[in-house]
């Protein structure tokens, strides 16, 4: 079973693009937007075309630039709402219509040029640029030599702040470039003292903040992995015993029940007991596929609603498929990105020793957390099955004809929000839009998808910590972003987590659409009358 | 620190020439005020390929900056720890004409105090393993790798800390002439969008290859071609040491690392206006070429950017083409004693590497003009780091 991802990137032959570029004046609210014709000849990247502005168009855009090769980090902005470098947007890579914006998350001076100041505040001290060096593999240092240095990678260019869905003003996370600088300092001391590091990590603006969702590491220009840096950082804390106290009572949880709730581990399938049908135990009978249903799925009672749509539309279709029962653990993929290694390592061996009773084919689940550990994670730990998020599954039983999605919903416009563990973690971004399209929809993107989504909120264990302060939350922010989308019946998701979270802040809000999981759209598409 | 009755110096530029002066200025207890149109380091100090020069490169043909350089590049690693990548360079011969070129740059290092190491192709493949392994000779010298931004960066930090006005993203508009006296400038400030007058004993145009049109504000000519180059960066850090050609200064015949890129360059030529730089295709094209000498990986190491800067040099329209005949030394020009124009005065040509030693020359001029009897003494105040430059501006 391949579902293939179609790159749509459509090389323009066109001699203009139109930039739509951000302009305010120091001190003042108003934004507006100007549009300019800029002549490909001449310009390659996006930075070209702004400074042609500069020079043929309006003199007065004030913009932030210097070497031209990402190396110097000052010409980050956002370029069709994501953050990057404008000397290294290629316009080839855009279509004919270009937005420029300032970074976000820091405060703009004037036009698209941001204040800097906010950011080297967050950096720790000392904030040195030169390392000792990894040397070429192939190199033989020589004895003249005791090691080469480096300038670090790091070029403090502010895009990781700006693509982050927490470090905002009102949060007061130190973002991004601030712990990786951080985690450097760890590595490599050089003057200052580690105990001050992990102190400074564990304050409640440090490392516990980040969500996992990787838009950092999408966004670095210089290649810089936050996020491994981030959870080595937990796991050192976690060592320590310096954990958010409400992530401590989580974390027993796991040790004493392997799921998050707290739940007698012998109720984890009682969510199948509404079914008119009997699944089965797939330790005991073969089936073509296991469903790893994961905790939310198990234990949450919305999400167990949308559990049990699942399981009639396979039932329905005719699927093989069975459970784990009690022998499913929360799969750990939070556990260990909350920096619990030991914790995640023993879910790992009792999911393993249960896989290993089970005869079947491929794993199916409906958490996309768990399908990125369970597809990336657990090879290293012998699992040798495809597994597959169930969106992937359903359309290859659309395509098979197994399952008849018949197009009942036309005339009911959506919007679908991409986890991060699924779109940017594992790319799967069009499994979930061919089922929405399927059912006749019509799907209306946010500005912000694909693989270029904007985080919920919940990943990386932050769903089981305090919340830091009253700060807007990012889920709050995305149904915000879905309103600017006009009349809109759903919003569409296909996370567990992304059904709790968003259909709390729909009520924060007071969105007037609904949120619902893909499967019940699917469920409303077979039921309605064609 | 300066007080109310000091003078008062308005440099004009934020380049690496510009914060060296400033900071120069500054611990002679002079009032500097710099004002800056764009983004500090944004025309062209940030975009020089990053080489901490050994003046090896114009050891042979120009001697004043050869000594300059190794001079400077001395100072800097004193007053810039942490600055620097120092792996040194290698100077390599690759054809059988470089060898022509061997005994000339050896005795031309050692004339300029440039020291040299001679190695085998065996030890110098030791060294870098990526070079091309027909290589002829190599030559080891003390070359080193900066942040084209951040060094001068400390510069400025270092004077905004001691008391210099340091204003980004503020434009000359006019320069204030009367009587052939120019007493400040007529600045808009781009970010609140107002124009103020800023008054100063002395104005200096710190401003590269954008010097003749500042000096034309004040009715002078300063003799400033600017000649771009184009650069390359590459994905990807192809060498440790900076890896240069051993021949006569040439198209591509350097490699620079640069964190986690490789930086092939350059080219020249002249041009009119140092706003409007094209970068030429078979200038681009010419990198891959001349660089995959050097290193046969550059060829199929993935593009990052190719871009071009304007180097201020030296010398009369219709005096040169290509700019490679131009020296690479720096110049005060006292506009009193060369057009009769009172306070006013152009500091240009140089290069990165010798911004501090710009800088003193210049310092010196000022001060001479001014009657003030205060040493330099930038060769041995250790900088602040970048970073206290945004913790300076932010106080």
């Amino acid at each position: 079973m391949a579902v293939t991802e179609e790159l749509t990137v459509q090389k323009h032959e066109t001699t203009t693009r139109r930039l739509r570029v951000y302009r305010q004046e120091s001190g003042e609210s108003e934004v507006r937007f100007d549009e300019f014709d800029v002549p490909v000849d001449g310009c390659k990247t996006v930075l070209d075309a702004l400074r042609w502005i500069q020079l043929h168009g309006d003199p007065s855009l004030s913009l932030r630039h210097s070497c031209f090769h990402a190396s110097c980090g000052t010409c980050g902005l956002r370029v069709n709402g994501e953050s990057a470098l404008a000397c290294v947007c290629d316009l080839a890579d855009y279509g004919d219509d270009i937005q420029v914006e300032p970074l976000a998350n820091l405060p703009v001076r004037t036009d698209v040029v941001v204040d800097m100041g906010p950011f080297y505040e967050h950096l720790p001290e000392p904030h040195p640029i030169i390392r000792v060096s990894e040397v070429l593999p192939e190199a033989t240092v020589p004895q003249q030599l005791d090691s080469y240095v480096r300038l670090e990678d790091c070029i403090e260019c502010g895009v990781c702040v700006s693509a982050c869905p927490i470090a905002n003003p009102e949060t007061g996370f130190v973002g991004p470039a601030a712990l990786a600088a951080a985690g450097r300092l760890l590595e490599e001391p050089r003057g200052s003292d580690p105990e001050d590091v992990l102190g400074w990590l564990a304050t409640p603006q440090g490392v516990w903040q980040c969500t996992t969702c990787m838009a950092c590491v999408q966004a670095c220009p210089a290649g810089i992995e936050h996020v491994p840096m981030i959870i080595d950082m937990r796991r050192a804390l976690v060592e320590r015993g310096e954990v958010d106290p409400l992530l401590q009572q989580t974390l027993q949880n796991f040790a004493a029940q392997g799921n998050s709730y707290g739940r007698s581990a012998r109720s984890r399938a009682r969510w199948t007991r509404a079914l008119d049908f009997r699944i089965p135990d797939a330790r005991i009978e073969p089936v073509e596929y296991v469903w790893f249903v994961g905790d939310y799925a198990s234990f949450d009672e919305r999400v167990q609603l949308a559990s049990q749509r699942l399981a009639r539309i396979l039932h329905d279709a005719g699927v093989s498929f069975g459970l784990l029962f009690e022998g499913e653990r929360s799969s750990g993929n939070d556990v260990r990105r909350a920096g619990e290694e030991g914790l995640f390592q023993l879910l790992v061996e009792q999911n393993m020793a249960a896989l290993n009773q089970a005869r079947f084919e491929a794993i199916f689940t409906t958490d996309p957390h768990s399908l990125n550990t369970l597809r990336n994670e657990y090879p290293d730990y012998g699992l040798d099955k495809p597994v597959y998020h169930y969106t992937e599954l359903l359309v290859e039983l659309t395509s098979k004809g197994t399952l008849a999605l018949p197009p009942t919903l036309t005339g009911t416009r959506v919007t679908y929000h991409d986890p991060c563990y699924l779109a940017r973690y594992n790319e799967i971004t069009d499994a979930p839009r061919r089922l929405i399209e399927a059912t006749g929809c019509e799907l209306v993107e946010m500005p912000r998808h694909g693989t270029n989504t904007f985080c919920c909120g919940a990943g990386g264990g932050r769903i089981w910590m305090s919340e830091a302060n009253g700060a807007e939350r990012p889920s709050e922010q995305r149904i915000r972003e879905a309103q600017t989308l006009g009349a809109i019946d759903y919003f569409v998701v296909s996370c567990p987590k992304d059904l709790t979270m968003y259909s709390d802040a729909v009520k924060t809000v007071g969105a007037e659409f609904e949120v619902v999981e893909l499967s019940g759209l699917i469920e409303r598409a077979l039921l309605a009358t064609p | 620190m300066a007080t109310q009755n000091d003078p008062h110096i308005l440099i004009v530029g934020g380049g690496g020439t510009g914060g060296a002066l400033a900071h120069d200025l500054t611990l002679r207890g002079l009032k500097v005020t710099l004002v800056e149109r764009g983004e500090l380091t944004s025309g062209t100090t940030g975009r020089h390929h990053g080489l901490l020069h050994s003046g090896a490169r114009y050891a042979v043909g120009d001697r004043e900056s050869a000594v300059e350089c190794i001079e400077e590049n001395m100072i800097l690693r004193r007053i810039c720890p942490g600055s620097f990548e120092l792996n040194d360079g290698l100077f390599v011969a690759i054809e059988d004409e470089d060898m022509d070129y061997l005994e000339p740059f050896i005795d031309g290092c050692e004339a300029s105090g440039i020291p040299t190491e001679r190695l085998t192709p065996s030890q110098a493949l030791a060294l870098e393993p990526n070079l091309n392994p027909q290589l002829k000779a190599a030559v080891r010298i003390p070359d080193g790798t900066m942040d084209a931004m951040r060094l001068p960066l400390r510069f400025f930090a270092t004077a905004a800390h001691n008391g210099a006005e340091i204003h980004s993203y503020t434009e000359v508009e006019e320069l204030l002439v009367h009587d052939h006296l120019v007493s400040g400038a007529l600045v808009r400030d781009r970010v609140t969008g107002k124009d103020r007058e800023i008054h100063a004993d002395v104005v200096i145009n710190a401003t590269g290859p954008w010097s003749e049109k500042i000096a034309a504000m004040a009715g002078v000519d300063v003799p400033i071609r600017p000649s771009p180059g184009v650069l390359l960066a590459l994905h990807g850090r192809l060498c440790n040491m900076v890896i240069n050609r051993l021949h006569k200064s040439g198209d591509g015949d350097i490699v620079v690392p640069q964190r986690g890129l490789s930086v092939v360059g350059t080219s020249s030529w002249t041009v009119e206006d140092p706003d409007d730089l094209p970068v030429p295709a078979d200038h681009v094209e010419r990198m891959y070429t001349e660089g995959s000498k050097l290193i046969p990986a550059v060829r199929c190491t993935e593009f990052r950017a190719a871009w071009s800067a304007a180097r201020p040099l030296i010398g009369s329209r219709g005096e040169a083409d290509t700019g490679r005949e131009l020296s690479r030394t720096f110049k005060t020009f006292d506009h009193k004693e060369t057009d009769g124009v009172e306070g006013f005065i152009t500091i240009t040509g140089g290069k990165g590497t010798t911004l501090r030693g710009m800088a003193e020359l210049c310092a010196n001029v000022v001060c001479e003009k001014l009657d003030i009897d205060e040493p330099c003494r930038t060769r041995d105040t250790v900088l602040l780091p970048h970073t206290a430059y945004y913790a300076a501006m932010a106080a």
